[in-house]
């Protein structure tokens, strides 16, 4: 089988893996490149654990091929923040509770990552709607959504 | 990286940048290539292997795919538009809103960033939210094959359960919507068990277009889920036409759509079941269309 060579650019950093033609993007992005913090739950697109940004937009990576992704600015969970510092949504999520087992919350950060670039006073409804593609059997969402709420005020406040 | 002993291996990724290319590549192959677009549905067939593809036909360097503008009297959507672009142009407004109405409702955003409306109508799936209501907006579909290009109505390309009009090596590359003429309304309502990441109980397209005296010219009425393919109900559209929507006429609809459908019972919901909501939501839906189109004065967000 011709392996795909690919130019994968993820967090900024250019990765060249060569991968089965048919790998899907999460299992490049935790097997071959090792950043565990995307997160492998139903594999089939339902559940948004896996969650990414391709060029900005949150995408399902258990069920996009890796091929999709090349040429696209990955980012990951391991991508926001600095280093060991957390960034505003990230802090929101600890100060707010809005975390529990974890395991569903890189992709709620990635989800919320997107709606709040777009849109950065976002209503209750509106991060509700924008999560709707993220399932947590912990926290009952409501936790999530305070935090949200509070990165976006802390994010416009520091805009003003 | 996951192994599975019954996984017929995918050993080619393809990157075609023209149609003609994607057309050459589909013939070569046959049966052992599928095109991918936003791969949401093609990405979890192929997990669960109930499709057996040895190459993958990335679409996503075709350009030609991506149109997406009014072209004379029809907006023009390309094949591999994403849900979300739709839901956000200024195209897909006033009298067109349902088409952002039912992109709304497919998958979640994550679904809807990556997945495509020609996606979306190659899959077949007979619940799928935009048939609907490009059924009830009286959209074709144009198919790229080596003899050329043929435009088809979308009712005569769905032929049974996933099963589409496409012949061996056709693409489809766009879908066009002709643009309706003032006092024109549509809606689009989904059945469903939550708001998001749901297969529709049923769903209903409805288009109605209103000239100045009152009289209905033209009516259009699509469903999802009721049936192996999504279906257009014409009979039922047809006696909104030619005379002043009534709620007489609005029930007599409503009922030859209930008619026109062929549910089964599964786990979303009985046959019956099925039947009778259809009566309500298409008569809610038309309701909505006919006050939208009240207030429509042809001005697209162009």
């Amino acid at each position: 089988m011709t392996r795909l060579l690919l130019d994968l650019s993820v967090n900024g950093q250019r990765y060249d893996v060569d991968v089965e033609p048919g790998a899907y993007l999460l299992d490049v992005l935790r097997d071959r490149i090792g950043l565990l913090g995307t997160k492998e739950a139903c594999d089939e697109g339902e559940c948004g654990a896996c969650t990414v940004l391709l060029d900005g937009r949150a995408v399902d990576s258990c069920i996009a091929f890796a091929g999709q992704a090349a040429g696209c600015e990955i980012r990951t969970v391991e991508g926001l923040g600095r280093g060991r510092e957390l960034d505003g949504l990230q802090r929101a999520f600890v100060q707010h509770g809005a975390v529990q087992c974890g395991f569903c919350t890189p992709g709620f950060l990635m989800a919320a990552t997107e709606l709040l670039q777009e849109n950065p006073r976002p209503t209750h409804a509106e991060i509700r709607d924008a999560l709707a593609g993220n399932l947590c059997r912990c926290t009952g969402y409501n936790n999530i959504v305070r935090a949200v709420a509070a990165a976006a005020d802390e994010l416009t406040a520091e805009g003003d | 990286m996951r192994t599975d002993v019954d996984h017929r291996p995918v050993t080619a990724f393809q990157e075609p940048t023209t149609v003609e290319q994607v057309i050459s590549l589909h013939r070569a192959l046959g049966d052992a290539a599928v095109l991918v677009a936003g791969a949401t549905d093609v990405g979890v067939l192929l997990r669960r292997h109930r499709i057996h593809p040895t190459h993958l036909v990335s679409l996503r360097r075709v350009d030609a795919l991506r149109r997406f503008e009014v072209d004379g009297d029809d907006l023009v959507v390309g094949a591999s538009v994403t849900h979300r672009s739709v839901e956000r142009s200024r195209l897909v407004a006033g009298s067109l809103v349902a088409l952002r109405e039912c992109c709304e409702t497919v998958g979640s955003i994550q679904t809807r960033n990556i997945g495509t409306i020609g996606g979306n109508l190659c899959n077949a799936s007979p619940a799928a939210d935009t048939p609907p209501v490009l059924l009830a907006l009286g959209a074709s579909v144009e198919l790229a094959g080596e003899a050329g290009t043929r435009s088809l109505p979308l009712d005569r390309f769905f032929l049974d359960y996933r099963r589409t009009a496409l012949a061996a090596g056709e693409v489809l590359t766009a879908v066009r919507i002709p643009l309706p003429a003032a006092g024109s309304g549509s809606a689009f309502l989904k059945l469903g068990r939550r708001g998001a990441m749901e297969i529709s109980i049923v769903c209903v397209g409805a288009f109605l277009s209103i000239d100045p005296e009152g009289v209905c010219r033209r009516a259009g009425i699509g469903l999802g889920s009721v049936a192996s393919t999504p279906i257009k109900v014409s009979e039922a559209a047809a006696v909104l036409e030619g005379s002043e929507v009534t709620p007489s006429r609005l029930d007599e609809a409503a009922g030859l759509a209930a008619q026109a459908c062929a549910p089964i019972d599964d786990v979303r919901g009985s046959a019956a079941y099925r039947k009778d909501v259809t009566a309500t939501l298409v008569r809610r839906a038309l309701v909505r269309a006919l006050d939208r189109a009240r207030g429509d004065t042809g001005v697209t967000g162009q």
